[in-house]
């Protein structure tokens, strides 16, 4: 049963969590947002971003936050599977019979860092698959569960292409966000040097362990969804489609492939916890319109047409948000932060105000 | 509180709006019919259609008005919450409306969320929004409304031409056509008659008086009869008569009746001293002129020089004139005696109709007669 207490939990943790990684991780924002975002509500991520910006700091720094088990797996074309899930192997029991006895991989942690994911072949990408969407991994026939909660934060270089496996749909549909790393500014990149020129130890501490994290997915999952709020959410999936009934424009123009189902499932979640994030007991269109970008960039499987042209996925999914909202102002640019609409929201607890200013375009990852 | 309490403030402007909104959309509706109405009236000249145009216009307005607002524009919470949303409230008063009744924690702290934040806003936030096409409807109705009711007006009022005037400028409603006498005759008929255009005027007759015999009307026609059809214009046609001179009806002697000089009929133009009528003496033969009688005054003597004469020959040019009154058909039989007899069996017929009014019976009998 849902109590202030655990509003009040949920929003003083919140801002521990932030105020640790701070700690460690300079700028990034918008990234270090919809990490947590995805955490809370239980999806895996996919962050696609060049060397050097801090990737895998983050999700170091996540894991002593957290205060959960974190492994890291280096991902390469010769890594196999049983390198990843574990395997049996043979020992000798106390009465000195040898028997086959499971040997847990990496995967067998709380959170894992999946490190330059697209460089391993398929068949080793495909051994997360069950381990992302069941939380089991199954060897020899045996299947066993996860420690909850579980999360998958994968990188990967989009530049760097030779040597590499693409990640199939089957993988990509299974990453909850994919957030792309972008450089740090000018600013962030003082702050980075000045940071790492005295230590490079990470200086962050525990904010929350796993029963709170899923402590608070519980709460945020309470968050209450107006009917058209769900349909516009569901509309924006199915918008992707370019063969939907609803397909918009630009999905018929430049998507080939449409999100799937997850896509929905996904946005509703993360739209909870972001509302609940901004101190909001319900979702609103600004919430999904702001996730869109996270959670439909790589569903989208795009045509030759939108390669030829060079049309972003971003650039699509504003296109569809636009035409799907007609002339109402959406907040479309995938730059924005939680905390910059946090901090509006506590500025102008007023929604609006006479001269009509109180209106805001804002966003995670997100704009204003 | 509930939602219907909460949203009053904002109930009160959203009404004002679907009113106006309704107004106008009426109104658009109204002009449209109005100016439908009075355009096809000026087209058909219906006088009538003035008041029918403003009349319809203002009853479809105001039915379209009452019905634009209950079926459209009345606002509901939900749209009320719709709209307050937009103003910045991010979705807080639609989720309230579909919690109601909802007494669970997160539904009470939702809705107290909504209130509060509600409560901050004013009103004033809230501005008419009336779509620009509703606008542009309005207007675009109105000016025609307006425009063809005043050209019906200006029209029935005659302060400009109905549209078949403009048309076609010969047009004329009413059609005066005057058949007028000349000297030595009279119009059997009405010989002034105003009709509708389009319609044929009655059929008149030109009957000579005596001495005077019709050769036609002024137009053309030969027929002194007529029964006018297709006219398109007032006009005039007047009956053109002669005088018959007293040679004319001479008719040429029995060739086999002595008397008379043959002669005599050549003289067309002498003045007859005692040549007949042909109506009455042309059967007498002779009608001699002052030459062909000689000295004889008595037609019926003949001549004592020449017996006869050439009646053909010289009989035919005694006439002076073609006239079917005095013509011989085979050199025997009088064309006259023939013309009575005709006659005399139409009189029968006339008599014994029972279709015909006594006063066409009376018209064809004068008919009859003049010939």
């Amino acid at each position: 049963m849902l109590e202030e207490a655990n509003i009040k939990q949920f929003s003083e943790q919140c801002k521990n969590i932030f105020a640790q990684i701070e700690r460690d991780v300079i700028g990034q924002k918008a990234v270090v947002e919809g990490t947590i975002i995805a955490m809370i509500a239980g999806g895996n991520v996919l962050l696609e971003g060049v060397p050097g910006v801090g990737k895998t700091r983050l999700v170091r720094t996540l894991g002593r936050v957290f205060n959960l088990p974190f492994s890291r797996i280096q991902f390469t074309p010769d890594l196999m599977p049983a390198d990843v899930t574990g395997t049996n192997i043979i020992v000798k029991n106390d009465d000195g019979n040898t028997e086959f006895q499971f040997q847990p991989g990496p995967i067998f942690s709380n959170i894992i860092l999946a490190d330059e994911i697209n460089r391993a072949t398929p068949k080793t990408q495909s051994a997360l698959l069950e381990a992302m969407q069941e939380h089991t991994v199954t060897v020899m026939g045996v299947s066993r569960k996860m420690n909850e909660p579980f999360f998958v934060l994968a990188t990967q270089n989009p530049v760097e292409q030779d040597g590499t496996y693409p990640l199939p749909e089957a993988q990509m549909d299974r990453f909850m966000f994919k957030l792309v790393v972008p450089n740090p500014t000018l600013d962030e990149l003082m702050g980075i040097v000045n940071l790492t020129q005295k230590t490079m130890e990470e200086v962050a501490d525990a904010a929350c362990n796993g029963e709170q994290l899923l402590a608070m997915r519980k709460t945020a999952n309470q968050i209450p969804v107006a009917e058209e709020v769900m349909r516009y959410a569901m509309t924006l999936c199915s918008a992707t489609h370019p063969d939907s009934d609803c397909a918009t424009q630009a999905a018929k123009k430049y998507v080939r492939l449409g999100a799937s189902p997850r896509a929905g499932q996904a946005l509703i979640s993360a739209a909870k916890v972001r509302a609940l994030m901004l101190g909001r007991f319900n979702v609103s269109y600004d919430d999904l319109n702001t996730l869109a970008y996270p959670v439909l960039r790589h569903r989208m499987k795009l045509n030759f047409e939108a390669i030829a042209e060079r049309v972003s996925p971003d650039e699509i999914i504003s296109m569809i948000i636009k035409e799907l909202n007609g002339k109402k102002a959406v907040s479309a640019n995938p730059e924005a932060v939680v905390s910059e609409s946090l901090a509006e929201e506590n500025a102008a607890d007023e929604p609006a105000n006479e001269d009509g200013k109180g209106k805001r375009k804002r966003g995670l990852f997100g704009k204003k | 509180m509930k939602n219907s309490q909460l949203f009053t403030k904002y109930r009160k402007k959203m009404i004002a709006e679907g009113v106006l909104k309704s107004v106008l959309c009426g109104f658009s509706c109204g002009f449209a019919v109005n100016a439908l109405v009075a355009l096809i009236s000026f087209l058909c000249g219906f006088d009538a259609g003035l008041w029918l145009a403003v009349g319809l216009g203002v009853g479809c307005a105001v039915a379209c008005g009452a019905l634009f607002y209950f079926l459209k524009f009345r606002p509901s919470d939900r749209e009320i919450a719709r709209r307050v949303d937009a103003l910045g409230f991010d979705e807080r008063m639609i989720t309230m409306l579909e919690l109601n009744g909802d007494d669970s924690y997160i539904a009470r702290r939702q809705r107290e969320d909504a209130q509060a934040h509600i409560a901050k806003a004013s009103a004033g936030l809230l501005k008419f929004r009336v779509p620009a096409v509703m606008i542009a409807a309005i207007a675009v109705c109105g000016a025609c409304g307006i425009t063809f009711t005043t050209v019906e007006a200006l029209a029935v009022y005659d302060v400009i031409s109905d549209v078949p005037e403009i048309v076609n400028p010969e047009f004329e409603t009413y059609l005066e056509i005057r058949y007028v006498a000349g000297e030595g005759g009279e119009i059997e008929g009405e010989f002034e008659q105003l009709i509708e255009f389009g319609m044929n005027p009655e059929p008149v007759m030109a009957v000579a008086n005596d001495g005077y015999t019709f050769v036609g009307w002024d137009d053309g026609q030969e027929d002194p009869y007529r029964d006018d059809a297709g006219i398109t214009e007032s006009n005039v046609f007047t009956a053109l008569f002669e005088a018959i001179e007293q040679g004319d009806n001479a008719v040429a002697g029995d060739p086999n009746e002595p008397g008379g000089d043959g002669e005599g009929g050549d003289d067309a133009d002498d003045k007859p001293v005692n040549g007949g009528n042909s109506d009455d003496d042309a059967n007498q033969g002779g009608g001699g002129g002052e030459s062909g009688g000689g000295e004889n005054n008595d037609p019926n003597q003949g001549g004592n020089e020449t017996p006869g004469g050439d009646g053909t020959g010289d009989g035919a040019n005694a006439g002076g004139r073609y006239d079917p009154g005095n013509q011989i058909i085979d050199g025997e039989t009088y064309y006259r005696n023939d013309l009575e007899a005709y006659l005399q069996e139409v009189m029968e017929l006339l008599a014994s109709d029972q279709e015909l009014t006594p006063e066409e019976k009376a018209l064809i009998e004068k008919y009859f007669n003049s010939l």
